[in-house]
């Protein structure tokens, strides 16, 4: 059959790539600043450092995306024949992991300093002269850094709708949320200033409870995409709705009888495998080809399309049958 | 049979018809308005109900502000309360020249003197406690002490059992190292931390 691919994408999607490229760095160059600032006022509560360390690993996805987005667009080649999109599904997995390994310390220390009694530190600072509590200045510093990453995240969502993304979307899903993040350490901050000491160890709990979610969360997308599952949509939420699609288009062909489709996500686009069974006796080569390009023609998605003639729709394909078919 | 009175009688009926019926219309248009208003207020509800959550968000943390705003930091075991005009017990271990124990009579040194200005500052009067540096950071992990003096620096180990001041003092030692010198307090009695703090960079300025 005929692949049209050469390059990885078409060049709406390159430059969407390219704008992608350019919010990730915004984020990591962020996240640089924030992270320092925040490391100047960490004290001794753990909520602060579970959220000091939440927002050094939000740089994981969005290291991810760039490492991945290196390969993505390469060609494919002889000794990877389907090019090179899955290295975003990988970059997802090894990120999402990274989360659930850091996300379960963070929770353990928290569980244990809350089981343990143990009581935060915050002394205080001088500023101008005078000496403030130091807890004034955490709360101050993570209320304000909490307002960009919400622009960011949904600057990125949408370039990961378009782009038909899983790692960016995980990635503004994050930033979306990550000011929950911020006010989790304020009141943990807070209820230390109030006597209660055990606000920062639930504060910090609530944090890395937040990790963790999105760690498994994610693994299980990044992993079932890795295994091959139906496509779905960019948020995993349902099937991919080019897959009815094609079925559409693919049933109304005067000599097709029935059709069964295997679509699997391969990062930004879609490997594609159509069974298609003939009431005809056979079926023109020209004709074969003619409808690969059609189907290619769709979506930019469907890039690599293979279009195969059977005698029976295989098992679990998504298929569909003709209806004056049923009808005779 | 038409009297004029009768005419602007009237004549004034009709008026109040013709306003009536107007404000009618006006209540009729307003009706209308305040449904369409509810239909749009409809779809962003969801955006509202998550900004509404988030202003009450900001509501109860702005009234924990205000109702503790001045008293913050509190200590969870009330020592700063409990000091001032009581006793400041303050642990304290051989180390000149800043302490400097004897077997009759009260410690004397340089950190000492801090001490008891500390302790005069809070109009409470010291008991002093010796014993060896561990054996003060466990006494002071049972709440037996409140402030440990022992010449500790910014190096000292025992970070995870005892809040380390800020550095009061630097100073050059017989190796040529700048020392950092810290007091200690009880783990989380922040406003007895902030309190000390606030203290030493008085003394400091006053130097």
């Amino acid at each position: 059959m005929s692949l049209n691919e050469q390059s990885g994408l078409p060049e709406e999607q390159k430059q969407a790539l390219r704008k992608a490229k350019r919010l990730e760095w915004l984020s990591l160059a962020y996240t640089a600043c924030t992270v320092t600032v925040v490391a100047f006022v960490l004290g001794n509560s753990q909520a602060m450092k579970t959220a000091w360390v939440e927002d050094i690993l939000s740089t994981l996805p969005q290291l991810a995306f760039l490492l991945a987005a290196v390969f993505t667009t390469r060609n494919s080649t002889l000794k990877h024949p389907y090019g090179y999109h899955r290295s975003m599904n990988i970059g997802h997995l090894v990120g999402s992991f990274a989360l659930i390994v850091v996300g379960g310390i963070l929770a353990f220390e928290a569980a244990s300093g809350l089981i343990k009694a143990e009581h935060a530190s915050i002394g205080t600072m001088q500023l101008f002269g005078h000496t403030v509590w130091m807890g004034w200045i955490m709360v101050a510093v993570m209320a304000i850094i909490a307002v960009p990453p919400i622009f960011l995240g949904r600057a990125k969502m949408k370039v990961a709708r378009f782009l038909h993304n899983k790692l960016l979307f995980a990635d503004a899903d994050m930033s979306k949320a990550d000011w929950s993040t911020n006010v989790g350490s304020i009141v943990g901050v807070l209820g230390i200033g109030m006597g209660l000491w055990w606000t920062d160890g639930i504060a910090a709990l609530f944090i890395s409870a937040g990790i963790l979610r999105d760690g498994l969360r994610n693994t299980k997308f990044a992993v079932l995409d890795l295994m091959d599952e139906s496509a779905t949509t960019y948020d995993q939420r349902k099937i991919h709705p080019l897959i009815k699609e094609l079925q559409d288009f693919l049933i109304q062909v005067p000599w097709i009888a029935s059709v069964g489709i295997r679509m699997r996500d391969q990062g930004h686009v879609f490997h594609v495998e159509a069974f298609v069974s003939t009431t005809a006796d056979s079926v023109s080569t020209k004709a074969l080809i003619g409808l690969t390009q059609d189907t290619i023609g769709l979506n930019w998605k469907l890039q690599d399309v293979v279009i195969i003639p059977v005698q029976d729709i295989p098992p679990n394909t998504h298929a569909r049958y003709s209806h004056h078919l049923t009808e005779q | 049979m038409t009297t004029p009175a009768r005419q602007a009688k009237e004549v004034s009926i009709q008026e109040e018809l013709s306003s009536l019926q107007s404000t009618l219309h006006l209540f009729r248009m307003r009706t209308t308005v305040n449904a369409r208003v509810r239909a749009l207020n409809h779809g962003r509800s969801r955006t509202m109900t998550k900004s509404l959550k988030s202003l009450a968000l900001l509501i109860v943390v702005l009234a924990m502000l205000t109702a503790f705003g001045n008293a913050i930091p509190v200590d969870p075991h009330g020592s700063l309360d409990r000091i001032r005009h009581g006793e400041l017990r303050v642990g304290v271990s051989q180390n000149e020249p800043w302490v400097q124990l004897h077997d009759d009579g009260d410690p004397t040194g340089t950190e000492v003197d801090l001490v008891i200005e500390f302790a005069k500052s809070l109009g409470s009067e010291v008991h002093w406690i010796s014993g060896s540096e561990e054996a003060l950071m466990e006494s002071m992990n049972q709440g037996e002490i409140d402030l440990i003096a022992s010449g500790l620096t910014s190096k000292t180990p025992w970070t995870d059992k005892a809040a380390i001041t800020r550095p009061y003092r630097e100073w050059d030692n017989t190796w040529g190292e700048t020392e950092k010198h810290v007091l200690a307090v009880p783990m989380g009695e922040n406003a007895l931390l902030s309190e000390l703090e606030a203290f030493l960079d008085r003394s400091r300025a006053d130097e």
